[in-house]
């Protein structure tokens, strides 16, 4: 443990700072299901090992509690006893890096635009993103997250063939890769990386890069397998209250047909609206 | 021999192969993570999600086919996707699978939607998940440990590939719950599933979740 490196990036310290508020357009959890959530907070402080929802470090407060949530979960699993042929892909260099200590961490802070947000039983309004990197060749072999409370959320690795993308600073991907191409400002400390599962995926592998602009909110989807796009869900777009499995059955009529014309985006529990994706300009190099 | 004892032979027969396999694969106890080794294939545009894990499945059952030719007929259109009625008919069309349908997470018992996926991937037989009712992924397997200091079997994770997102991902078993808005599962994969309640129902946990199946006797 002690050999394992806890790497602080200048911007991830930025963002904890506070300049850069977090914020969502998602809609608030329901009032009612307050007390749940507090039982799970208070389940999870009060747990001992063994339990479903033992983390050593319950509600993590720094970079290296996330770590030994992380850490303690993960060894848990026993995956060095397993077959490594069934293991998941990339995992073999993973396991030998933590268990020989032989790996680097980055936490940074990913804002959760996820109906996941007010879970069933867990409140999750960000997820800490762990990196984790081969130290002697600086490649970036897994990302995980963690939800709030340090318990585990998801995880995948890069693989032969899959190669995670670089998260650098938020504002310089809104200079160098959003503004050029679509000529579309910030609000200054807006910036933040997102995670959002939906018809615009923005996952815990390559999350979204989310800002704001005049009463607008704008996501970006940077992926290594999809191509790169803007959208827009404006401020006075209209937001529609769907019923539990309407969209997935395709009961729209709330919405009017001629609105209809982009991805739909979940704002969290029955409220839903529509994003609109931002042309290019004209003349712009079609970057990918 | 009536029709009735014909129904109960094939339930026998069709159960038969699932205690099999449930003895090997849930509360095996070390917490090796079992799968399919689904094939991964990421989706060719931002609204291919579906036919991206039709075209898994199929290659799971050693069929090649386009996702473009997926999509022409499960009508997969920009922004939003395919129906989701047009799912389990893709399903029938383009796999070894003839007998899909689609459950709604929405109106069906909790521990009954877990355990038909649970069942479908110990028959070996894959089957698709809705995340948030519009984006798809294929589990692949999971993982179980028997924790002998209370005799809980516990659900680790699920392993899944996402088109959009990448191969073999891990989320754990109380995530996972909780992102399923649907699934579409071949039915004679999942026989016996209730049986996996009974077995299992009170000794279950779920990693990183407070959830207990309610106690059912069948």
């Amino acid at each position: 443990m002690s050999r394992i490196l806890t790497l602080a990036f200048s911007w991830s310290m930025i963002a904890a700072s506070g300049w850069a508020a977090p914020w969502t357009i998602g809609a608030d959890c329901r009032p009612e299901d307050q007390a749940k959530y507090d039982q799970f907070e208070q389940a999870v402080r009060a747990a001992s090992p063994g339990s479903t929802v033992y983390v050593p470090k319950p509600y993590p407060a720094s970079d290296r509690q996330v770590i030994a949530d992380f850490l303690y979960q993960y060894r848990g699993w026993h995956w060095e006893r397993a077959d490594p042929r069934r293991l998941p892909r990339g995992e073999a260099r993973v396991l030998s890096g933590i268990l020989e200590s032989t790996v680097t961490f980055q936490v940074l802070r990913l804002e959760n635009w996820d109906a996941t947000r007010c879970g069933s039983e867990q409140r999750s309004d960000f997820y800490y993103l762990l990196r984790i990197f081969d130290a002697a060749s600086g490649d970036e072999l897994s990302r995980v997250t963690l939800h709030p409370s340090g318990l585990w959320a998801t995880k995948g690795n890069s693989f032969e063939g899959f190669s995670f993308l670089s998260l650098p600073d938020p504002d310089l991907v809104l200079r160098e890769e959003v503004a050029p191409s679509y000529g579309v400002g910030a609000e200054r400390g807006s910036t933040q990386y997102i995670e959002h599962l939906g018809a615009i995926v923005c996952g815990w592998m390559a999350p979204c890069l989310a800002f704001r602009q005049g009463g607008d909110a704008y996501v970006f989807v940077r992926s290594p397998l999809l191509p790169r796009k803007l959208f827009k869900i404006a401020g006075d777009e209209p937001r529609y209250v769907l019923q539990p499995g309407d969209v997935q059955r395709g009961r729209l009529a709330a919405i009017p047909p001629e609105r209809l014309t982009g991805p739909l985006f979940h704002l969290g529990g029955n409220v839903w609206t529509v994003a609109r994706e931002v042309p290019k300009r004209p003349g712009a190099s079609p970057r990918q | 021999m009536n029709r009735s004892r014909i129904a109960n032979l094939a339930a026998l027969v069709g159960l038969a192969p699932l205690l099999l396999a449930s003895t090997c694969t849930i509360g095996s106890g070390d917490g090796t993570p079992f799968g399919l080794n689904m094939p991964w294939f990421h989706q060719e545009n931002s609204y291919y999600c579906v036919p991206a894990a039709i075209q898994m499945w199929a290659a799971y059952d050693g069929n090649r086919v386009s996702q473009t030719t997926i999509a022409a007929s499960v009508g997969a259109v920009s922004p939003n996707g395919t129906p989701a009625a047009n799912v389990a008919p893709g399903v029938d069309r383009f796999t070894a699978t003839t007998d899909a349908i689609y459950e709604d997470a929405f109106y069906t018992d909790r521990a009954e939607f877990n355990s038909m996926q649970i069942t479908s991937i110990s028959n070996g037989r894959p089957l698709i998940a809705a995340f948030d009712q519009v984006h798809v992924v294929v589990p692949s397997g999971g993982a179980w440990h028997y924790d002998s200091t209370n005799g809980w079997n516990v659900w680790d994770s699920v392993l899944f590939q996402d088109p959009a997102a990448g191969a073999d991902l891990v989320l754990s078993g109380g995530d996972w719950m909780d992102r399923v808005s649907a699934m579409v599962i071949g039915a004679s994969a999942t026989v016996g599933f209730k049986s996996y309640l009974n077995q299992y129902g009170s000794s279950v946990r779920v990693g990183g979740s407070t959830y207990r199946a309610p106690p059912r006797q069948y």
